[in-house]
């Protein structure tokens, strides 16, 4: 073969590597290494999930902070009448509140399991009481500027601390986690606790607390990453067990998962076979969970039946649904809808405000 | 999960193969081949800002895994005019907690030609080599959101300057070289998933188009011929550096990582066992090993990189 003949294959044989697909060959597959989870109502402090918010978002972010309770201090500046340092001490001088709250991460991808969720029971003192000792000037302050000490930043409104809904308790200087001292990965000694806010609101190690009357958004999650600013959990589920690409045994099976709303409490969780009508699934009921549970008879929403209805807004509701399986391959979607009728909508529109669409899996039934 | 799984875009401009001896041309009519087997293997990930994690949080056995098929070749049209192809077959699989991710697809395509340089500018040298290298990196056709991708789906140019050195008679050499990559943004020759829903559908992320950022590449070699010329043994260095700042990590939203750094180390080893004997068919047959850590990254992983391979050398013209 001369040059030029072998020039004009071998060109037309680059040329087709390069233009021509070889999409023939690819394949995608996804298959399940684990077995499906039933979720307990609260969560064991060693399983509960550690996600930390300023390892995506702070440059040279130092690692969890190991910071004893004797060498905390909480500074209260900015527009106040009078500095505040608040001390352990300080907080175990107050009378403690204790309440149920989901920690819910504003990604909490469908394919983690059981994922970046976790309900606790937590206690501790109102954030309001040491606020007012600092004489926070309400008349111009519009946002809590919130410092950790692992350089995490965040951010709460004045609202959010003096004009809370009856239906939330109030945000909370956490030191207690099931009954447990905070541990490091938690946020320990203090942690904030927001009622109906994702993870990200509840900072961790917060040593500082700046009043100011700038509304812009600060935060580290919102001004590096672009998350919403409001914080608030959308209206979510995620189905638990089974997992995607399951594989069950024809006849009856359950399908658990959870759902929780920071707008309300949730009303309804239903699910739909292979585009089949919705029906609706068996939220617990609070009495079964209480006597699983009784040590949750200690949360405020528990003893206040009043003013915090079941479910309770900020804390998931578990649910059930029975499905007797004939076989074949089937999509399950699953939809939640809160009291105030917030419900899952087909695709998530705002990647921004936390995964929020209608849940949905495969599985297969032989 | 989902803001991991690109990650291995990072190695599509990692083709271990073409690190070495990228600054001499072949002869004309001389054709080189190899094919390889990579085992790129990693538990661990560069942050943004170059601390380590893990690369699957509370997973730290292998999660990431990259088992692909290299071929590489080059060919002399001139004596200072060497056309050079090369493909990946890229099998990966990421694994999570409750699922394992696996893609099975061609890779982009390199399409390149080196040009000697030192005889278009009439300079005589003996010992000395500068080759230019230019190169487009084409997509095969894959699907670019698959989770994961075989590759990201858009046109790359890159450009390079080699310098190799021989000191004959001391039986070493070495050499080094300088590029660009020029991200295009051009989104060609590959395939998406249509509206992909996201965080439901767990074979695919949305197909975004990121914006990446242009790249400044390197890498280096010092090597030695031994046992004449049945041993080669090599030393390694390789590089990509975004001329942008890796700001943030993966999220939801920055499921690419647009700006990419990391430094791989190694050696390799290659023999051609039937060289210098009477055995002239199975002479230019060679056996290469080559083995990297990366010492240093951001927004990539950390990885650990195994490739054999055979080549085979051959005057076709």
């Amino acid at each position: 073969m001369n040059r030029r003949a072998f020039l004009r294959r071998a060109g037309g044989a680059a040329i087709a590597c390069a233009v021509l697909p070889l999409a023939g060959c690819e394949k995608n597959t996804v298959e399940v290494i684990a077995e499906g989870t039933d979720l307990t109502f609260l969560t064991p402090n060693d399983v509960f999930f550690e996600q930390y918010g300023a390892e995506a978002s702070v440059f040279g972010w130092p690692g969890v902070q190991t910071i004893a309770e004797s060498a905390w201090q909480l500074t209260i500046d900015g527009l106040v009448s009078s500095q505040q340092t608040v001390t352990f001490a300080d907080l175990q001088a107050e009378t403690p509140m204790t309440v149920l709250k989901t920690i819910r991460c504003i990604l909490d991808p469908p394919a983690d399991l059981p994922g970046l969720v976790g309900n606790a029971l937590w206690t501790g003192v109102p954030l309001r009481t040491f606020l007012d000792r600092a004489g926070i000037d309400q008349a111009n302050t519009n946002r809590l500027r919130l410092y950790a000490a692992d350089g995490f930043t965040n951010n709460i409104t004045l609202d959010q601390v003096y004009n809370v809904p009856d239906d939330l308790f109030e945000p909370l200087l956490a030191f207690r986690m099931n009954g447990q001292p905070l541990a490091a990965e938690h946020g320990a000694p203090v942690r904030l606790l927001m009622a109906d806010q994702y993870g990200y609101k509840n900072v961790k190690w917060l040593t500082r607390i700046e009043a100011t009357a700038d509304d812009t958004v600060f935060g580290s999650y919102q001004n590096i990453i672009g998350y919403t600013d409001d914080g608030r959990i959308r209206t979510v589920n995620k189905a638990t067990n089974p997992l995607s690409f399951d594989t069950l045994p024809v006849g009856p099976n359950q399908i658990t998962g959870y759902a929780i709303s920071g707008f309300e409490g949730i009303d309804k969780v239903e699910v739909s076979i292979d585009g089949g009508a919705f029906e609706e699934a068996r939220i617990l009921p609070l009495a079964e969970l209480t006597a699983l549970f009784p040590e949750i008879q200690d949360a405020v929403q528990v003893q206040e039946p009043q003013r915090f209805a079941y479910p309770f807004r900020g804390v998931w509701a578990l649910w059930t649904f029975d499905w007797d399986a004939p076989a074949g391959n089937h999509t399950i979607r699953i939809r939640a809808t809160d009291r105030a009728g917030n419900t899952q909508t087909p695709t998530d529109t705002d990647p921004f405000d936390g995964q929020n669409q209608i849940f949905e899996l495969s599985v297969i039934v032989e | 999960m989902a803001r991991l799984l690109p990650i291995l875009l990072l190695l599509t401009g990692w083709l271990a193969p073409d690190v070495a001896a990228q600054a001499w041309t072949m002869g004309k009519g001389q054709y080189y081949g190899k094919l390889a087997y990579g085992a790129v293997t990693a538990s661990h990930q560069y942050q943004f800002d170059g601390r380590t994690s893990e690369f699957v949080n509370g997973l730290d056995a292998n999660t990431f895994k990259d088992r692909s098929l290299y071929y590489y070749s080059e060919l002399g049209l001139l004596d200072n005019l060497t056309l050079v192809l090369a493909v990946p077959y890229k099998r990966t699989t990421i694994r999570q907690k409750a699922f394992e991710f696996k893609t099975r697809a061609f890779g982009s395509a390199t399409v390149g030609v080196r040009f000697g340089l030192l005889p278009l500018l009439k300079i005589q040298s003996s010992a000395s080599v500068v080759a230019v290298n230019m190169a487009v990196n084409v997509p095969t056709g894959y699907t670019r959101n698959y989770a994961p991708s075989a590759g990201p789906g858009q046109l790359d140019f890159q450009a390079s300057l080699n310098y190799g050195v021989s000191f004959y008679p001391l039986p070493f050499y070495a050499q080094a070289g300088l590029g660009f990559r020029a991200r295009t943004g051009a989104y060609v020759f590959s395939d998406a998933i249509k509206n992909c829903n996201e965080g439901v559908d767990l074979k695919c992320t949305a197909d975004r188009k990121p914006n990446l950022g242009d790249e400044v590449y390197y890498n280096a070699e010092i090597g030695a011929s031994l046992f004449k010329g049945r041993l080669f043994l090599q030393g390694l260095l390789g590089g990509v550096h975004s001329l942008e700042e890796p700001k943030d990590g993966f999220t939801v939203t920055n499921p690419i990582p647009l700006h990419q750094r990391y430094l791989k180390v190694g050696g390799g080893a290659a023999v051609y066992p039937f060289a210098a004997t009477s055995m002239q068919a199975l002479a230019p047959i060679g056996f290469s090993i080559q083995y990297f850590i990366t010492p240093d990254g951001r927004n990539t992983i950390k990885s650990e990189d195994l490739f054999v391979g055979v080549d085979y050398r051959i005057k076709l013209f």
